[in-house]
């Protein structure tokens, strides 16, 4: 006979209530976990926009997301992201749900939606959005 | 061994000793488990490099302070609010039957994991009952 140690479990937060409040912070791998920091303690996952003057730039928090499950998608002025937990994942973190998640970023009207370039890095997925090439004025030789 | 590992003492700094002091300090999200060997932690620290992540226990507390700075290349623009740059700081009482010497960390992926062993003493053991 063994004596076995307690597992709380008892006190997780709702997990739904933290996808709504910060749908990002699900992407960190969590156990049967006694417990987590709450959201309101730490900023919510951020992205970061900047431009030059060929391109937009996003940089998205997605930590403890692996490339392979990540699907970045565009259309219409809008980007999807979506994840999903592999099977290894799964196995690591002893929980063998697999879980889903996706978020929609609206991207700059400006934007050329086939040139959209993806690196995902430390955490961080870097996009970078090619702007659409203005018509500029052609001028016309007068003769 | 008591399950007291969470019992966060961020909040009781006075004045946090961060190796940034004008960048705006942030208490990162983290979740716990353990074993019989040891506890883990794993705490979220996305877009932060291996060099800028320090962690030390000390007097039963856990101490983690880490910096994220992005470098925009040059011509880059910030638009809206740019609140890249921070300082991440995270204090757990993790009790007396973590042994401090025997702590590793790795991070991958912007995710920091810990591992805290226990003490031999504070490993739980099988009781045969007579």
């Amino acid at each position: 006979m063994k004596l076995v140690r307690y597992n709380q479990t008892a006190g997780r937060p709702n997990e739904w209530n933290a996808l709504l409040s910060d749908p990002f912070s699900m992407f960190a791998p969590f156990f049967g976990d006694t417990c987590r920091s709450s959201s309101s303690s730490s900023t919510p996952s951020s992205v970061s926009w900047y431009e030059d003057d060929e391109n937009y730039y996003a940089r998205i928090e997605m930590p403890g997301v692996k490339k392979e499950n990540l699907k970045v998608e565009a259309e219409e002025g809008i980007l999807n992201l979506s994840y999903e937990t592999g099977k290894s994942e799964c196995e690591t973190s002893g929980q063998c749900e697999s879980k889903r998640f996706s978020r929609t970023l609206r991207v700059p009207e400006k934007t050329r939606l086939s040139g959209i370039e993806a690196k995902l890095e430390d955490g961080i997925l870097s996009l970078t959005l090619p702007k659409v090439e203005e018509k500029k004025p052609v001028s016309i030789k007068i003769s | 061994m008591s399950t007291e590992l969470c019992k966060d003492e961020t909040n009781d700094v006075a004045s946090p000793q961060v190796a940034e002091a004008s960048l705006p300090v942030v208490k990162p999200h983290y979740s716990s488990r353990y074993d019989d060997e040891a506890w883990e932690v794993s705490v979220t620290l996305p877009g932060v490099k291996k060099e800028d992540v320090e962690v030390s226990v000390e007097k039963e507390i856990l101490d983690l302070k880490a910096k994220r700075i992005f470098d925009a290349p040059e011509g880059w623009r910030p638009l809206g609010d740019d609140q890249s740059d921070r300082s991440y700081r995270l204090r757990l009482d993790v009790g007396p039957e973590v042994d401090p010497a025997g702590v590793s960390a790795g991070l991958e992926d912007g995710v920091l994991t810990l591992r805290l062993p226990l003490r031999e003493e504070s490993k739980s053991r099988s009781i045969e009952v007579q």
